[in-house]
């Protein structure tokens, strides 16, 4: 099923670049796999249903959050960037083996588990989504708002201190 | 459409941005792993609103993105901050708070 291969092929996709970004050596090409890995992630949006959060997807963190992080690597710059070279010491081995019983976790949660078959997927528009988003949910979107004004004010103030200093 | 990949494709990508978080030295690529940690979820939250067929796995979708936005302004700020003052983009670098071992002679009781 044409569904499925499309699915298949961009799960891959995502995690292949998010797996490169753990091993990326310099930030912006760290960076540019998170943004493969998250184009992905719009596409996978889509054919889960949601066209309304697929292109929320592209515009606020392809169009935003990244960009704020390239921006960001512009800033700070350092006249030798460090080589990134993965010591097999403590301080690696500890949160791998974390990592790895979270694997096996993962693993035997999924082999264990029942096969569920969904019904076909429905597309759920944004008119949908928007009568429970002002509808329902309004006060939490008060308070989204809100907790975007704190953040704004807090960056304005932080970046003022700094041009004082 | 079977569910069970989704939620795995999900778990995988958190367990990928946990890695980020706890391998990487970095600053910048341990908020990287932030991002993708909140991506996982935000396919997990996905495909339980396709499961129950319902809006409100893309409203959790929505919030979640705009929570992501707020935490990483201030964020950047504070790794602007780090770089501006202590001249470090590294985790490991960032230990002012840190209890020194040992005090210099003059400052013992």
């Amino acid at each position: 099923m044409l569904w499925n291969g499309i699915f298949y092929v961009t799960s891959a996709i995502m995690l292949l670049s998010a797996l490169s970004a753990l091993f990326a050596r310099r930030a912006m090409y760290g960076g540019l796999y998170v943004i493969t890995s998250m184009v992905a992630m719009a596409l996978l949006y889509y054919l889960l249903g949601g066209p309304f959060m697929s292109a929320l997807q592209v515009s606020l963190y392809v169009g935003a959050v990244l960009v704020l992080l390239v921006f960001m690597m512009t800033m700070l710059h350092r006249p030798k960037p460090r080589v990134y070279i993965p010591r097999m010491n403590r301080r690696f081995w500890w949160p791998m083996l974390l990592l790895l019983v979270l694997l096996a976790e993962i693993a035997t949660l999924f082999a264990t588990g029942p096969q569920t078959a969904l019904p076909p997927i429905v597309s759920i528009g944004p008119k949908a989504v928007a009568e429970q988003l002002f509808g329902h949910y309004l006060l939490i979107v008060e308070a989204t708002a809100l907790l975007l004004l704190a953040a704004l004010t807090a960056v304005l103030y932080l970046s003022r201190k700094v041009e004082e200093s | 459409m079977v569910y069970e990949p989704t939620l795995m494709t999900g778990a995988l990508l958190f367990l990928i941005g946990l890695a980020m978080v706890l391998l990487r030295r970095e600053l910048l690529f341990v908020l990287m792993g932030i991002e993708v940690m909140f991506n996982g979820a935000g396919l997990t939250a996905a495909a339980a609103g396709q499961y129950w067929q319902d809006s409100v796995g893309q409203i959790l979708v929505l919030f979640l993105m705009t929570i992501t936005g707020a935490e990483l302004a201030v964020a950047l700020v504070l790794v602007y901050l780090a770089f501006r003052r202590l001249k470090v983009t590294e985790l490991s670098e960032i230990r002012s708070l840190r209890d020194e071992p040992t005090l210099p002679e003059e400052s013992r009781p």
